[in-house]
C-alpha cells in the first residue's frame, strides 16, 4: 500500500491544481447560468415566469463544464508523473494505480460539490430567480443520486480517457495517439450505432432505467479506458 | 572506509538493448559491488544512458540479465524504491513547482535529507515558487542534483548531473557529492563528459565502446592505462613496437601517439635517448582516444549515430 | 583535486603533502593526522583515494594507526622522513641540474659557483 500511497501523494502534489480547479470550473458555470436566467429576466422582471424558469432546466452547463480540464488533468498526470515516479524509483503498476485512486478522489470532489450545488439550488429556491444550473435533466432532474454519480463517472471518464491517450504518447508517440483517439471514436460510435440499430431495445433500458443507463455506460466506457491506460503504462519507457 | 557488503551490488550479463535495427548495447556485463563511486565513461551515444536506464528499469532490456541485491528490477518495487535516477532531460509535470517537487519526495525516500536539500537549495539559489518549465537549463541540473543527493537512495545514477552549471556550481557538486557519501555510504553511478574534472571523485571507472564494457578498473589503474609520446615518427614507431596505438596526430615530421599500455623503464630510456617526450595520458585523453579508435576501426559503424 | 602535471597518482601525491607536513611539524609525532573523511572533502578525491594515501605512510612507517581511533605520526617519523629524503636528493635533484647544466654548457664548477652565488 505504501508504493502506492507514494503515488497518490505525488498525484496530490499541486492540490489546487487536482482538486480546486474543477470545484472553480463548476462555481463559474454556476455564476454563468444564473448570469444567463438574469439577462433573460431583466425584460419580464425577476424571478423568471414558472414555464422559462423550466426551460432552464436544458443547462447541460454541469456535463460541459468540466471534460476539457480534466482531460488534461488526466493526461498531464500519466504522462508528465509518470517520468517523475520512475525517476523516484516506483514501479509502473504503483504509479498507475497511485494515479488511479488520485482521479477518484477528484471525481468524488466534483460529484460531491454538484450534490451541494444542487441542495444548495433547492434551498434558495433555484438561486432565488429560477435559475437551474444543477436541477436539470441531464443530472436526473433533481434526482440526488444521478446527480452525483453522472458527475463523477463523467469526471472519471474524462481523467482516465486524459490518462490513455497521455500513456499512449508517451508510449508509442503521436501516431498512435491519433490511432487510438480513433478507436475510441469509432468505439463510442459503434455503441451509438448499435443503440439506433436497436431503438425499440434501448427505449424500453431506458424506461426502465432512466438516466442509469447512460451513467452505466459512461461507466463500462471510463473502465475501458481505464484498463487500456493500464495495459499501455506496463509498456511505457522514459 | 565503507565497508562492502558482497551480497549487495549490481550485476550486469550479456545485457543488450536494441533499437529497430540499431543495436546500441551489445551485451553489457560487469559486476558493481555496492556502497563505491562508479564513473561510467564513453563517447556520445554509447549507451550510458540506454544502460542507465536499463538498470532502473526506465525502459526495457533486449536481453541478458541485470541484478541488484541480487534481484530482478524490472517491475520489483522492494528493489526499485532503493533507486534515484532523475534523468540529464527529466520532464516535471509543468504545474510543479519546486516546493511542490520536494513535498513529495519524502514519500518516495524513507531516508530523505530535508537538510541536505535546503542546504544545496540555497547554495544553488533555487527559487522554491517557479514552475518547472521555467526552469534554466543550469537551474534544471542543480534540481536534479538537490533531489538525487537528498534522496539518499542506496543506488544513485547521475547522468551528466551538471550540464549549464558553471565551475563554482560544479565545485559545490563534488563537495556535496563527497559529504553525502562519507556520511551515508551508498552507490553512485556518475556519467560525464568533463572527465578530468570528475575522475577523483570515482574509485572504479567503467568505459563503454562499442556496446560493451571496454575497460573496468580502478581509477588509478585506468590512468595509467595509456601514454601519450611524441617525437619525430621514426623513433615513436620503435619506442611503440607492437603496443595498439589507440589515437594518432602528426604534424610535419613529429608524431603524438596514444599507445595502450604500461609506461616501462625500457620506454623511459628509449625517450631519453631519442629524445621523445613520455607522459600518463589522462583519463580523458584516454577514453576521447577510445572512443576515436572505435570510430576509425570499427564494424558497428551504425550505432554511434545514435545521440 | 586534478592530476598533477607529472602523471603521479593523486594518492602519491596527497601522501606526500602530509609527509611534508610532518616534516614541517604542523603534526608533531603522536599528533593525529586528518581522517580518511577529512582528506576526502579537502582534496576532493574519493575516500578510497585518501585511503591509499594513509596507507601508503603506514606502509612507510611514517604513521601508525590506533584501531578506532585513527592514524598518528610515529615516534622518529620526522627524523627517519629526513633521512631518506636527503638520501634521494641526490636523484631527485642534483641529477636533473648536472644534466640540464650539461646541455647549457656548465661544468659541475660553475654549478657550484651558481650555488653559493645563490645562498648568499
Amino acid at each position: 500500500m505504501t508504493y502506492t500511497k507514494r503515488n497518490v501523494r505525488l498525484y496530490l502534489a499541486n492540490r489546487s491544481f487536482v482538486l480546486l480547479i474543477p470545484v472553480f470550473i463548476l462555481a463559474l458555470m454556476l455564476l454563468i447560468s444564473i448570469a444567463i436566467a438574469a439577462i433573460i429576466g431583466i425584460p419580464q422582471g425577476l424571478p423568471l415566469r414558472p414555464e422559462i424558469s423550466d426551460g432552464t432546466r436544458g443547462n447541460m452547463g454541469p456535463i460541459f463544464s468540466v471534460p476539457g480540464f480534466l482531460v488534461s488533468v488526466g493526461a498531464f498526470a500519466m504522462n508528465r508523473n509518470f517520468s517523475m515516479a520512475l525517476a523516484f524509483g516506483s514501479t509502473r503498476r504503483h504509479f498507475w494505480a497511485g494515479t488511479s485512486i488520485g482521479f477518484v478522489l477528484t471525481s468524488l470532489v466534483v460529484g460531491l460539490v454538484s450534490l451541494l450545488c444542487l441542495w444548495l439550488e433547492l434551498l434558495t429556491n433555484h438561486w432565488f430567480i429560477g435559475a437551474h444550473a444543477f436541477d436539470v435533466y441531464v443530472l436526473g432532474d433533481g434526482n440526488a443520486a444521478q446527480t452525483f454519480a453522472t458527475m463523477a463517472v463523467l469526471s472519471l471518464l474524462c481523467l482516465f480517457l486524459g490518462a490513455f491517450f497521455g500513456t499512449v504518447f508517451r508510449a508509442f508517440g503521436g501516431t498512435w495517439t491519433t490511432v487510438a483517439a480513433l478507436a475510441f471514436g469509432a468505439l463510442i460510435l459503434g455503441s451509438v450505432a448499435l443503440g439506433v440499430a436497436h431503438g425499440s431495445t434501448v427505449l424500453s433500458w431506458f424506461a426502465s432505467m432512466g438516466l442509469w443507463l447512460p451513467i452505466l455506460v459512461v461507466t463500462v466506457l471510463a473502465a475501458v479506458a481505464a484498463s487500456g491506460s493500464y495495459v499501455v503504462n506496463r509498456f511505457a519507457t522514459v | 572506509m565503507t565497508t562492502i557488503d558482497p551480497e549487495r551490488g549490481i550485476h550486469l550479463c550479456g545485457v543488450t538493448k536494441s533499437f529497430g535495427d540499431n543495436t546500441v548495447l551489445r551485451g553489457v556485463t560487469a559486476d558493481l559491488p555496492a556502497g563505491r563511486i562508479y564513473g561510467l565513461l564513453g563517447a556520445n551515444g554509447v549507451g550510458k544512458t540506454t544502460l542507465m536506464s536499463l538498470i532502473c528499469g526506465h525502459s526495457f532490456r533486449s536481453g541478458g540479465t541485470i541484478l541488484i541485491d541480487g534481484q530482478d528490477p524490472t517491475e520489483n518495487a522492494a528493489v526499485l524504491e532503493n533507486l534515484c535516477f532523475v534523468h540529464e532531460d527529466q520532464r516535471y509535470n509543468d504545474n510543479f513547482t519546486i516546493a511542490h517537487i520536494l513535498a513529495i519526495m519524502p514519500a518516495f525516500y524513507p531516508h530523505w535529507s530535508e537538510q541536505t536539500a535546503q542546504r544545496l537549495i540555497r547554495a544553488f539559489r533555487l527559487p522554491m515558487k517557479t514552475k518547472s518549465k521555467k526552469l534554466s537549463r543550469g537551474q534544471r541540473s542543480a534540481l536534479a542534483i538537490t533531489l538525487s543527493l537528498a534522496s539518499r537512495a542506496a543506488y544513485t545514477f547521475l547522468d551528466e548531473p551538471y550540464l549549464g552549471l558553471d565551475a563554482t556550481s560544479r565545485t559545490l557538486f563534488y563537495e556535496e557529492l563527497l559529504r553525502e557519501y562519507a556520511a551515508h555510504p551508498r552507490t553512485f553511478i556518475l556519467s560525464t563528459h568533463l572527465i578530468d574534472e570528475a575522475a577523483e571523485l570515482m574509485e572504479v571507472v567503467l568505459i563503454l565502446d562499442d556496446g560493451v564494457v571496454a575497460v573496468h578498473t580502478d581509477v588509478d589503474e585506468a590512468r595509467r592505462s595509456s601514454f601519450i609520446v611524441r617525437g619525430r615518427a621514426p623513433e615513436v614507431r620503435s619506442l611503440i613496437g607492437d603496443r595498439e596505438v589507440l589515437a594518432e596526430r602528426s604534424m610535419g615530421a613529429v608524431v603524438s601517439a596514444t599507445v595502450r599500455g604500461h609506461v616501462t623503464d625500457d620506454d623511459r630510456y628509449a625517450a631519453h635517448r631519442d629524445h621523445l617526450s613520455l607522459e600518463d595520458a589522462s583519463l580523458q585523453e584516454y577514453v576521447a582516444a577510445i572512443g576515436i579508435h572505435s570510430l576509425t576501426h570499427d564494424s558497428h559503424a551504425p550505432a554511434k549515430d545514435v545521440a | 583535486m586534478t592530476p598533477p602535471a607529472d602523471g603521479r597518482p593523486i594518492f602519491i601525491e596527497i601522501a606526500d603533502h602530509i609527509a611534508d607536513d610532518v616534516l614541517a611539524g604542523i603534526y608533531p609525532e603522536e599528533a593525529q593526522v586528518p581522517s580518511t573523511t577529512e582528506l576526502s572533502l579537502h582534496y576532493r578525491v574519493n575516500p578510497a583515494t585518501a585511503g591509499k594515501a594513509l596507507t601508503r605512510l603506514v606502509d612507510e612507517g611514517v604513521l601508525y594507526k590506533r584501531r578506532g581511533l585513527g592514524m598518528f605520526v610515529t615516534t622518529g617519523a620526522p627524523e627517519a622522513l629526513r633521512a631518506r629524503r636527503r638520501a634521494a636528493f641526490a636523484d631527485h635533484y642534483l641529477r636533473p641540474v648536472l644534466a640540464e647544466g650539461n646541455r647549457l654548457g656548465l661544468s659541475p664548477a660553475d654549478i657550484i659557483d651558481l650555488i653559493r652565488k645563490e645562498s648568499s
